[in-house]
C-alpha cells in the first residue's frame, strides 16, 4: 500500500522488476508484482470499486496482453479506477502521446530514474488520496 | 620373454598417462566449474549494488570494485547489459570517470585498434558509456570502420561527446538508408544543442531537395523550435518533395503562424503534400482549419480525403459535427469517407493519424 493507494508493478523484465521492487523495499512500500499482461489485466478488473485508486507501474512489453491493450481496456471498463504509470523501452513521441490520450498518468520511457520515479511515487499517491475524497 | 616386459611397461606407463590426462581434465572442469560460479556470484552481487546506488546514491565504489574483481569480458558484458537499459545519461556521466582508471576498461577499449571487428565493436560500445573528450580520435576512427555494426555502436559514442563529431555524422545522414537514419538521428538527439547548431544553417534552399528533405526530417524528430522556425520558411520551396516533408514536420509546431502556411500547403498542387498538410492541421488540433478540412474532404485524392477526415476527427468538438455532417451530404466520396472516420474510436483516430 502507498499510504492507502495499491501499488501494482507489472513488468516480464527480471532485472527492472528486481530493481523496481528494491527500490519499493526501501521505501518501505507495499505491491503486488505482475510478470504477465493477462494477469494482471484481470487483478485490475478484479479489484472493488470505489476504493482508493490503485497506482500502476505498467511496463508495455508484457507477455500475453501489452501494456497499451491493458490501458484502453481499463480506459473502457475503469477510466476512473486506477492511475498508470507506463514504462517503456520506446520515447518516440507518438507511443508516448498514445498512453497519456489512452489515460496514462505519465509515460517514463527507459532508462529512467528510479529516484525521481520514487519521488513521483508520493505525489502520485497523494492524487489517488485526493480522488478517493473527490 | 623381454619384448613381453617391455611391452607390459609401455602398457603401464601408457595406461598411467591416460589416467593421468583424464585426472587433468577432471581436475580441469572441476576448476573451470567453480571458476564459473565464483564469477556469476560475482554478476549476481553486482546488480543489487546497482540498485543500491540507483536508489540510494550511495557512493558507486563498491561497483567499481566488484567489476575489478570480474575477467574483463564478464566485467565489461556486466556493465554493457546493465548500462543501457538501467542507467540514465547522468548517471552514466558520474559512473564512467572511475570505471576510466580500470585496467579491463583499457584493455576493452585498446580493441579499437583491433583487427577483429567485434573487439572494434566492444571498444565502440564501452565508449558509448565511458567516452570522453580524449575518445574523439578513437571515435572518429570507428565511425567510418568497415563493420556497419561498429558504425551504428561508434554513433552513440560520438552523440555522447557531441560537437565536431555530431556536425560530422549529421553530415553523413542524407547517405544513409532510412533505417539507419533515423538511428543514428536518434541518438544525436541526446545532445539537441549540438544538433541544433549544426542543423540550423542546413536548413536553407541553397541545399539540393534530396539533402534538404533529410535535414527537415531531422529536425522535425528533434522538434526545436529554432529549427522548426527554418522548416516553415521553406513550404514555398518550387520542389514539391520538400514542400511535402515541411508540411510533415509542421505538425510538430504548435504556434499559430503555422496554421496559416498549413492552410497554404492544403491547397498544393501535389495530394501528397496536401495530405501531409491535413494531417498536421489535425495533430495540431487547428480549430481555425475546420472548414478548409470540410472542404478537403471532397479532394480528388484519397488520401487528402481520408487524411482531412481524421484531422476534423482529431480536432473534435465542432469538427466532429461538421464530419458528420459530410457523412450526410451530397458528394458520396466524401460522405463514405467521412462516414467511415466518424465511426471509429478515439484511440483508433490517434493511432491511424500517427502511421
Amino acid at each position: 500500500m502507498v499510504d492507502g493507494a495499491p501499488l501494482v508493478v507489472a513488468t516480464a523484465d527480471p532485472s527492472l522488476m528486481r530493481m523496481l521492487t528494491f527500490a519499493l523495499d526501501q521505501h518501505h512500500l507495499a505491491y503486488t508484482p505482475y510478470t504477465s499482461g493477462s494477469a494482471v489485466l484481470d487483478a485490475l478488473l478484479a479489484m472493488p470499486k470505489g476504493h482508493t485508486p490503485a497506482v500502476v507501474l505498467l511496463d508495455v512489453d508484457l507477455p500475453g496482453v501489452d501494456g497499451h491493450a491493458i490501458l484502453e481496456r481499463l480506459g473502457v471498463e475503469r477510466p476512473e479506477g486506477f492511475l498508470i504509470v507506463v514504462l517503456s523501452s520506446h520515447a518516440d513521441e507518438s507511443v508516448q502521446v498514445r498512453s497519456l490520450l489512452a489515460g496514462a498518468l505519465d509515460h517514463l520511457a527507459k532508462p529512467f530514474n528510479v529516484r525521481v520515479l520514487m519521488a513521483k511515487l508520493r505525489r502520485w499517491t497523494s492524487i489517488a488520496r485526493r480522488c478517493e475524497a473527490a | 620373454m623381454l619384448s613381453l616386459d617391455a611391452l607390459a611397461v609401455a602398457l603401464a606407463t601408457e595406461g598411467a598417462l591416460i589416467a593421468c590426462a583424464l585426472g587433468g581434465l577432471v581436475a580441469l572442469r572441476v576448476l573451470l566449474v567453480a571458476r564459473t560460479r565464483r564469477v556469476e556470484a560475482a554478476v549476481a552481487e553486482l546488480e543489487p549494488m546497482l540498485h543500491r546506488w540507483l536508489v540510494e546514491d550511495t557512493p558507486p565504489d563498491p561497483i567499481v570494485r566488484q567489476l575489478r574483481g570480474l575477467p574483463t569480458y564478464v566485467a565489461f558484458r556486466s556493465v554493457a547489459r546493465l548500462a543501457t537499459p538501467y542507467l540514465t545519461f547522468e548517471r552514466q556521466q558520474r559512473l564512467a570517470p572511475l570505471l576510466r582508471r580500470e585496467t579491463w576498461v583499457r584493455e576493452v577499449l585498446d580493441g579499437a585498434d583491433s583487427l577483429l571487428w567485434w573487439r572494434r565493436f566492444d571498444a565502440a560500445r564501452l565508449l558509448s558509456i565511458v567516452g570522453g573528450g580524449d575518445d574523439a580520435p578513437a571515435i572518429a576512427s570507428l565511425l567510418a570502420d568497415t563493420s556497419p555494426a561498429v558504425r551504428l555502436v561508434a554513433i552513440d559514442a560520438a552523440a555522447r561527446l557531441g560537437g565536431a563529431l555530431v556536425e560530422r555524422e549529421l553530415a553523413t545522414l542524407p547517405a544513409r538508408q532510412d533505417a539507419v537514419q533515423q538511428y543514428q538521428f536518434a541518438a544525436l538527439s541526446r545532445h539537441p544543442a549540438a544538433v541544433v547548431a549544426a542543423l540550423e544553417p542546413r536548413l536553407t534552399p541553397l541545399e539540393t531537395p534530396q539533402r534538404l528533405t533529410t535535414w527537415i526530417d531531422a529536425a522535425a524528430a528533434l522538434a526545436h523550435p529554432t529549427v522548426l522556425w527554418r522548416v516553415r520558411d521553406l513550404a514555398l520551396h518550387p520542389d514539391a518533395s520538400v514542400r511535402l516533408h515541411v508540411a510533415r514536420a509542421l505538425r510538430r509546431q504548435p504556434e499559430p503562424e503555422t496554421v496559416p502556411v498549413l492552410l497554404r500547403l492544403l491547397q498544393d498542387d501535389d495530394w501528397r503534400v496536401r495530405a501531409q498538410a491535413a494531417r498536421a492541421l489535425g495533430a495540431l488540433r487547428a480549430t481555425s482549419a475546420v472548414s478548409p478540412l470540410a472542404t478537403a474532404v471532397r479532394d480528388r485524392a484519397w488520401w487528402v480525403r481520408y487524411r482531412s477526415a481524421l484531422a476534423l476527427a482529431q480536432i473534435g468538438g465542432d469538427a466532429r459535427l461538421t464530419l458528420l455532417a459530410v457523412a450526410h451530404g451530397e458528394d458520396p466520396l466524401a460522405r463514405d469517407m467521412a462516414a467511415l472516420v466518424a465511426g471509429l474510436s478515439s484511440a483508433a483516430v490517434v493511432e491511424m493519424s500517427e502511421v
